[in-house]
């Protein structure tokens, strides 16, 4: 045995609690699995965001431009001059707690930097170091810090950790928004080029083709026609996907997951559907094909010329208002910033629907509506048969997606389809869902396979929820209005909960829809034999 | 003799174990996994909880194995994501060994005593042994879950390039 190695009972003692430390004096590490990796520099370059370079968190030498520091102060400072609510979060902040134990980071991994109190002290500490009169005389002892590269590498750490999802917000007393403080972080360190991959690259995608993979209209149209192919195999109904049509009514703008992601296809499949069965005159776009704004986790700069494009294919294309489909933060975009970035859309018409004559008042100034309002709308006035039996092979358990749900509020209309389309519905706990609802884990553009560990972590308190209704109930399928959520959430499940699946709310709505003509359905939009029909189709 | 008096005191070895497992966290948040009780709002406190209840339950009683599976599952479950190396993330389950000696000291002079302690030594080695292969079957869990994430995030496009055929959804 060599002379360092440990005598059992020195073992015995040794302690495997972290050393007591204050927060500021440890620095953060970077291991693998908990971390996003850099921009491709080609991807920066393209949507010209600053100091493009290769570089990776896990180096020593972010190679940081030399008056790094000068160039964030300066941001910060122009940030603080041009945003309210930045300052005031700043200094209203009394750290009461309320928020500490309610961000699911902080649940799923005990990190106590994923209080949102305590990431929000990761930039307060500059502020008060360069801004007040207090920091820049009493320095430590006032909270304050001067920026330093490990101060820098820490925000990347934590604020490409948070998922914006705003869930600490509801129980701050002051309205605090911590994802706004997130955002802010994230436009400095872009000032100085430290960018992830899966915003960059997604953003460049977005502007140039208009979807986040990068495909380019003739693979968009060939998607859709390969879903209306597939569609009527199922079905036995041809239904009609216009791509581009000048002078539709309506322009309909999904997330581009939907056309080529699982399990967001069948969600899909339930839109065309429905449009189909109701008639609706409609048209897709090529340009604007994705509704999911990953400029929302970059900068306000980037927020505004992704959604842009949505306003200006409407205009292009001559439509009176739009509808959009089950997306999280376009809506959060649209809800909360579209008015005042880019609106208001004075060119199109105030939604009212085709079918009940409904007046979405709501979306006066931004002209859009949300595909749940729409299709509850139309449940409601019975404008369409439903056979919900159809779901019954389903126990479905609903997670209301962040932006959805905390952003713009649609809590009751999701809960309304789903009631209206499915047999078996079971609510997780009240302390997850509605207003308090937990993130997938995966949002604001953290939903990469080398940052799965952490996301796992944040996954943690959904999943958990849904194992308790898994197990209670034995539901099977977990619904969702997000396509982050859709493409994440197989992940939490598959770890926290296996045996529950992921699936929307308009592929129930696709199930259980009676359409004119339709031949006799075995099987659900999955291809999964219906109950009663197992064995009787050509599955 | 020593099992009845682990027995009888059984809350107590359990409420020292989810203490030392606990204070493997940071200060800043062990006092919250240790307070909340709500087991949506605090899972991982929650299920530390539970399960060394459980554990220590099955460790002096008749170490019944569905029991203690699904207890060291549920440790593994957690500790496998967070920010530990497998040592440190199954650290904390060696640390019975200490508590029980802590607790029974005034009884350990007695030989039959001594003799049960080897007995519950074996056990908690068992158990830790089951936690290992919990563990590592977490990890690679995760390997599995991220080549299938990588295959559905583009399904429906290599279906239409290559077929359905060589895409299979439950791999």
């Amino acid at each position: 045995m060599s002379d360092d190695m440990p005598k059992p009972e020195q073992l015995a003692q040794i302690s495997y609690g972290p050393p007591p430390k204050n927060w500021m004096d440890n620095p953060v590490k970077f291991r693998t699995g908990t971390f996003n990796y850099s921009a491709n520099p080609d991807s920066a370059r393209y949507v010209d965001f600053p100091y493009p370079r290769k570089w990776m968190p896990m180096e020593d030498d972010w190679q940081l431009p030399e008056n790094w520091q000068e160039i964030i102060l300066n941001g910060l400072k122009d940030r603080l001059n041009k945003y309210r609510t930045l300052r005031v979060f700043m200094d209203i902040c009394v750290r009461c707690g309320a928020c500490a134990d309610k961000c699911h980071f902080f649940i799923g991994s005990g990190d106590p930097k994923n209080m949102p109190v305590l990431r929000a002290e990761l930039l307060r500490s500059v502020y008060r170091n360069d801004f007040t009169t207090a920091g820049k005389i009493l320095g430590k002892i006032a909270g304050a810090r001067k920026l330093t590269v490990g101060v820098l590498k820490e925000w990347f750490f934590y604020f490409f950790q948070c998922t914006e999802c705003r869930r600490c917000s509801v129980y701050c007393p002051y309205g605090i928004d911590t994802a706004e403080i997130t955002m802010m972080v994230r436009e400095l360190l872009n000032l100085v080029g430290l960018n992830i991959d899966w915003i960059t690259t997604p953003v460049a995608n977005c502007f140039r083709t208009g979807n986040h993979l990068g495909i380019q209209p003739h693979g968009f149209a060939d998607s859709l026609e390969f879903a209306v192919d597939e569609l009527e195999e199922l079905t036995g109904v041809r239904v009609e996907a216009p791509i581009n049509r000048k002078g539709a009514e309506i322009l309909f703008v999904a997330p581009s997951a939907d056309y080529f992601a699982t399990p967001h296809y069948y969600t899909l499949l339930g839109y065309l559907a429905l449009f189909h069965e109701i008639g609706l005159d409609y048209t897709w776009s090529a340009y604007a094909s994705e509704g999911g704004n990953f400029g929302l986790f970059h900068s306000a700069e980037t927020m505004k010329r992704l959604n842009n494009k949505i306003y200006a294919e409407a205009k292009r294309l001559g439509v009176k208002w739009i509808l959009g489909g089950e997306c999280g933060h376009m809506w959060r975009v649209l809800h909360q910033y579209m008015d005042t970035i880019n609106g208001p859309a004075d060119f199109l018409e105030v939604p009212k629907s085709p079918l009940t004559g409904t007046v979405f008042e709501n979306t006066k100034s931004t002209k859009m509506v949300h595909i749940s309002e729409f299709t509850a709308d139309l449940i409601k006035h019975d404008k369409i048969k439903l056979d919900p039996s159809r779901n019954d092979h389903w126990r479905i358990t609903y997670h209301d997606s962040c932006n959805p749900a905390r952003a713009m509020g649609l809590l009751e209309e999701p809960r309304y389809i789903i009631n209206k389309t499915c047999n078996n519905f079971f609510e997780m706990p009240e302390n997850t869902i509605r207003e308090q609802t937990f993130c997938c884990g995966s949002g604001s553009g953290l939903g990469t396979d080398e940052n799965l560990e952490m996301r796992l972590r944040g996954g943690m308190p959904r999943g958990n929820a849904a194992r308790y209704v898994r197990d209670k109930h034995g539901v099977n399928i977990c619904l969702c209005m997000c396509a982050i959520d859709k493409a994440t959430l197989p992940a939490v499940m598959d770890y926290w909960a296996p045996g529950v699946e992921i699936g929307g709310v308009h592929e129930m709505v696709g199930n259980a829809l009676i359409l004119k003509g339709e031949k006799e359905r075995d099987t659900d939009l999955r291809g999964t034999p219906l109950v009663g029909k197992e064995g009787t189709g050509d599955v | 003799m020593l099992f009845e008096f682990l027995r009888d005191h059984r809350e107590r070895i359990a409420a020292k174990w989810f203490d030392s497992a606990v204070k493997t966290y940071p200060s800043d948040s062990a006092g919250f996994l240790a307070k909340q009780k709500d087991q949506f709002a605090n899972p991982v406190g929650v299920t530390l909880r539970t399960a060394t209840q459980r554990l220590v339950g099955e460790l002096c009683g008749d170490m019944n194995s569905s029991v203690i599976l699904e207890a060291v599952d549920d440790l593994a479950r957690i500790r496998a994501v967070q920010d530990y190396s497998p040592s440190q993330a199954l650290a904390l389950l060696f640390d019975i060994k200490r508590i029980v000696r802590d607790i029974a000291s005034d009884i350990l002079s007695d030989s039959k005593a001594v003799d049960e302690l080897f007995e519950f030594d074996s056990r908690v080695d068992l158990v830790i042994l089951h936690a290992f292969d919990r563990f590592e079957a977490k990890r690679e869990k995760m390997f599995d879950i991220r080549t299938r994430e990588a295959q559905r995030r583009v399904q429906k496009l290599t279906e239409r390039v290559v077929g359905t055929d060589s895409q299979d959804d439950s791999v």
